[in-house]
C-alpha cells in the first residue's frame, strides 16, 4: 500500500514522478481524497488534454494549475499544497528550479522491489506504489482525444482486449476515457502483466446528445501502430443516427415523462 | 467406415490442406463439409476449387450465402459495431476477388444433407445462422435433431467444436379437452449433436484446426486438432491487404468477428 | 380473465353472438390471434366493428393471421406464394384500404408468460395440434421462454400439457472434463382456442385465467340473422 504523507499536508510543491503504471495518479487522488478542500493540480508533462486531469476531477472538486507558468505555480504553492504529476519521460534534471521560498518535496511513486533508479536519487521521499518495474522504458506515448464520441460497448471490450494483448503492438500502459452507450463514462486502465482495471466515473449520464467532457486515450509502448488502433476505435463508435435512436430508446425506458398537468404545476 | 466433417474453412487454404492431410493419415473414407468456404481468409478461391475437385458434399454456410446474394445477413447477427464494420471489410474483399463460377458453385449448394440416419447443417437444419450451442436448453437442441429424423446431427458455425450427446429423456404430455382425454409419457431417444469446430478461422484460443471424425463402426466421434503453419496464412492475410488485426486474432485462435451475443438468436430474414 | 379467439374470417354473425357472449364474463383483455380477412363474409362491416367498439365493450389486440399473410402476399407486401385461386375472392371480400390496417397488426404478443400467436413462434402458417410432436411444442415455448402458447391455425380447440420433462446430456471438448447437464422444464401449455367464424352456427373462443392458469373453451351457437 502507497505511504501516505503527514497530515494535513502543508502548502508547497509536491512533484510526484515515478515509472508509468506506478500509481502516481492513484497516489494524488489518495491525498485529493483524504484532503478535498484546498489542493492544486497541475501536469506539466502532459500537452494539450490531460486524461489524468479529467479522471482526478471526477473523484473530487480539485483546483487545476496551468503548471507550465511557474510564478502561477509558486504563487499557488504559497498558499496550499500543489501536486505536479511528472511523466516517466520527463528529464528529472532538467526541470526547473522554484523560488526558495516555495518548500518543494520531491516524491517518487516506485513499484515494490525496485533497489535502484534515477528516481531514487532524485527523490526526498519514496512511496512503494504499484505493478512490477519495468526493465526499459515505453519509447512512445500515443494520445487521442476521443470528446463527443460513443462507444458501442462490446466493441469497445474487443478493442480493449486486443490492445492489452498485443494486437496493435507492444503496450506497457493504457489509459483511456470512455463515453458508453448508454451514457455512462468508464475510466479503462491497464499494465502490462496486470489485468486491466475498469471503473464507472460519477459523471451524470448524457442521454441527448453527444457528451461535452473530456475523453480520450493514451498508450504507452513499443511499435504501437496508432492507424490501427484509430480504425478500429472509429468502427467502434455511433454514428449520429445511431446515437440518436438509442438515446430516444432510453429516454423511452426511464421514468413516465410527466403529464400534461404535473408538468404545469 | 470412418467419415471426416469439417467446416468454416473462410479461405485459409494451408489450414484446409493440413486437415485434408490428417483425415488421409486418419483413414478417413468420406468427407463432409458443412460450409462457409469463404469470408475473412486469403485464398477463396483456391479453397473452394480444392473442396470441388475433391467432390467433398458441402452444405451451404452463411458466408456462402452472402457472397451470392450479396451482403444482407441481418444486421442483428453482428455481436457489436466493430465485427459488423470488419465482417463488411471481409466481405467486400471477397466478393471483388471471387470467381464467376465459384460464386455460382456457393449459390447452388444446399442447406442440409443427409445421409442414413447423420444430417449434416451448417448452424441448425433449420436455419444456417442458429448457432447451437453446447449450453443451448437440451429439449430445444434435441428437437433440431429429431426435426431432421437424424440421430446425429453434424453443424458448425460456432467455431468451437463439441459432442453433446442427448441422453434419453423423458416427458408426459397430457391431453385436456379432447375426446381422448389421456395422458402419455414419452421418452424421447438418445441423439448426439455434433459441432465440428473451424479449419480456418478457430476460436478454441488456440491457431490450430480443428474438425471431426465419425467411425461408424463403433459409433466413435473423435475431436481432432491439427498443427499448421498459421504463421503462413497471416502472412498471406496481409499481403492480401486484409485487416492485419484479422491475421493477429487467427495467431491467437480468436474468430475474426466474434460470435453474436445472443447466440440462440435466429435471423428471421 | 382473458379472452382468445381466432378465425373470425369476415363472419360477423359469429363475432357478434362471442361479443354478446363475453358481455357475461369477466373479461378484462380481448386477444383476437389473426384471421379476422377470410372467405366466410365480407370483410368491411367487420373491420368496422372491430375498430370501433360500442360503450363498453372492449377493444381488441389483434396480430396477424394466415389470411392476413395471404393477403399481404396478394398485394407484393410480403415475400412468399399467396394460394392462386383464393386471390379473387379475397379481394372481393376485403374492402380497399384495409392494407394499412393490415400492415399495422403485429405478429403475435407475449404477456405475462403467455405468446399468444396464429400459428406458432416461427409462422402464422404453423398448425399446431395434439398430434405435433411434443418436443417441437416444447420447443417453440423454450425458445420463447413461455409457459402458455395460444395458437389458432387448427381450427378446433385443444389443451396440450407437458410436464415432468426432464432431460440429461453430457458434453465433450477439446479442453474441459466432460460436462453433465440436466435440464427439467417446469409444465407448459399448448392451447388451441378453436375458430369463431369456419364452422357456420358455432362459435368457438376461449377464456383463459391468468392469474390460476385454468382454461375454459367457450361454444356459442348462433343463426343467421
Amino acid at each position: 500500500m502507497p505511504k501516505t504523507l503527514p497530515h494535513p499536508p502543508q502548502p508547497g510543491l509536491y512533484l510526484v514522478a515515478g515509472p508509468p503504471g506506478g500509481g502516481k495518479t492513484h497516489w494524488i487522488r489518495e491525498q485529493l481524497l483524504t484532503h478535498p478542500q484546498g489542493s492544486a493540480y497541475g501536469s506539466p508533462s502532459q500537452s494539450g488534454f490531460c486524461l489524468d486531469l479529467a479522471y482526478l476531477e471526477s473523484q473530487t472538486p480539485i483546483q487545476t494549475i496551468d503548471a507550465a507558468q511557474l510564478v502561477e505555480v509558486a504563487y499557488w504553492a504559497q498558499q496550499r499544497p500543489v501536486y505536479l504529476e511528472l511523466g516517466f519521460h520527463v528529464d528529472l534534471a532538467a526541470l526547473p528550479s522554484f523560488p526558495e521560498v516555495v518548500p518543494c518535496s520531491r516524491i517518487a511513486i516506485l513499484p515494490p522491489g525496485v533497489a535502484l533508479s534515477e528516481w531514487h536519487s532524485w527523490a526526498d521521499d519514496l512511496v512503494v506504489g504499484m505493478g512490477p518495474m519495468v526493465p526499459q522504458l515505453p519509447n512512445q506515448v500515443q494520445k487521442s482525444s476521443l470528446t463527443g464520441e460513443v462507444f458501442d460497448p462490446a466493441s469497445l471490450d474487443v478493442v480493449w482486449h486486443e490492445l492489452t494483448h498485443g494486437a496493435y503492438g507492444r503496450v506497457q500502459r493504457a489509459k483511456g476515457l470512455f463515453n458508453l452507450a448508454d451514457g455512462s463514462t468508464f475510466w479503462f486502465s491497464f499494465n502490462a502483466g496486470q489485468p486491466s482495471h475498469f471503473e464507472e466515473l460519477p459523471r451524470p449520464r448524457c442521454l441527448t446528445g453527444r457528451p461535452a467532457g473530456l475523453s480520450g486515450i493514451e498508450v504507452m509502448g513499443w511499435d504501437v501502430d496508432a492507424g490501427a488502433i484509430a480504425a478500429s476505435l472509429t468502427a467502434s463508435c455511433l454514428s449520429d443516427e445511431l446515437l440518436h435512436h438509442h438515446q430516444a430508446q432510453l429516454r423511452d425506458a426511464q421514468e413516465p415523462v410527466a403529464t400534461l398537468s404535473e408538468s404545469i404545476l | 467406415m470412418k467419415i471426416a466433417v469439417l467446416s468454416c474453412i473462410h479461405g485459409n487454404f494451408e489450414a484446409l490442406n493440413a486437415v485434408l492431410r490428417d483425415l488421409d493419415h486418419q483413414g478417413a473414407e468420406e468427407i463432409y463439409c458443412l460450409g462457409d468456404l469463404v469470408g475473412y481468409g486469403p485464398h477463396p478461391n483456391a479453397v473452394v476449387e480444392m473442396i470441388r475437385s475433391l467432390d467433398i458434399p458441402t452444405c451451404q454456410g452463411c458466408w456462402d450465402e452472402d457472397i451470392v446474394e450479396g451482403l444482407n445477413a441481418c444486421e442483428c447477427s453482428y455481436p457489436s459495431l466493430l465485427a459488423e464494420a470488419r465482417g463488411k471489410l471481409a466481405h467486400e474483399w471477397t466478393n471483388a476477388r471471387i470467381h464467376e463460377e465459384v460464386r455460382d458453385y456457393l449459390a447452388q449448394l444446399p442447406l442440409t444433407l443427409k445421409r442414413d440416419d447423420l444430417c449434416f447443417a451448417h448452424g441448425s437444419p433449420q436455419n444456417q445462422h442458429e448457432y447451437l450451442m453446447p449450453e443451448m436448453n437440451a429439449f430445444a437442441a434435441l428437437e433440431r435433431v429429431l426435426a431432421v429424423d437424424a440421430r446425429i446431427l453434424f453443424c458448425g458455425h460456432t467455431h468451437v467444436p463439441y459432442v453433446r450427446t442427448l441422453e434419453a429423456g423423458t416427458m408426459t404430455v397430457r391431453l385436456h379437452h379432447t375426446p381422448d382425454q389421456r395422458e402419455q409419457a414419452f421418452t424421447t431417444p438418445l441423439r448426439r449433436i455434433v459441432n465440428v469446430g473451424s479449419v480456418g478461422e478457430p476460436r478454441h484460443g488456440r491457431p490450430n484446426a480443428t474438425y471431426v471424425i465419425y467411425d461408424t463402426d463403433g459409433d466413435q466421434i473423435t475431436l481432432r486438432e491439427v498443427e499448421y503453419d498459421y504463421e503462413k496464412t497471416c502472412a498471406a492475410i496481409i499481403d492480401q491487404g486484409l485487416p492485419p488485426i484479422f491475421a493477429w486474432r487467427l495467431a491467437q485462435g480468436l474468430e475474426f468477428a466474434e460470435r453474436a451475443d445472443d447466440p440462440s438468436h435466429v435471423c428471421e430474414r | 380473465m382473458w379472452a382468445i379467439l381466432t378465425g373470425i374470417e369476415g363472419n360477423l354473425a359469429a363475432y357478434e353472438a362471442v361479443i354478446a357472449d363475453l358481455r357475461r364474463q369477466p373479461v378484462e383483455d380481448l386477444y383476437i390471434l389473426g384471421d379476422v380477412l377470410g372467405l366466410q363474409g365480407p370483410v368491411g362491416p367487420l373491420l368496422e366493428r372491430l375498430t370501433h367498439p360500442q360503450a363498453g365493450e372492449l377493444t381488441p389486440q389483434i396480430c396477424s393471421g394466415f389470411w392476413e399473410e395471404q393477403y399481404l402476399q396478394m398485394l407484393g407486401w410480403m415475400g412468399g406464394e399467396p394460394r392462386r385461386e383464393w386471390v379473387e375472392p379475397l379481394m372481393a371480400a376485403v374492402p380497399e384500404g384495409a392494407v394499412a390496417w393490415v400492415r399495422s397488426l403485429p405478429f403475435g404478443f407475449f404477456e405475462l408468460d403467455c405468446l399468444l400467436v396464429h400459428g406458432s413462434s416461427q409462422g402464422v402458417g404453423d398448425e399446431l395440434t395434439p398430434a405435433t410432436p411434443p418436443w417441437e411444442l416444447l420447443d417453440y415455448l423454450v425458445r420463447m421462454d413461455a409457459h402458455y402458447l395460444f395458437t389458432g391455425r387448427w381450427g378446433k380447440p385443444f389443451h396440450v400439457e407437458l410436464a415432468e420433462s426432464e432431460i440429461t446430456a453430457e458434453v465433450i471438448t477439446l479442453d474441459q472434463p466432460p460436462l453433465s447437464q440436466q435440464a427439467r422444464l417446469s409444465e407448459r401449455h399448448v392451447i388451441g382456442v378453436g375458430t369463431v367464424g369456419r364452422i357456420p352456427g358455432e362459435a368457438h373462443y376461449g377464456l383463459f385465467n391468468p392469474g390460476t392458469g385454468k382454461m375454459v373453451f367457450k361454444s356459442v351457437a348462433y343463426g343467421n340473422p
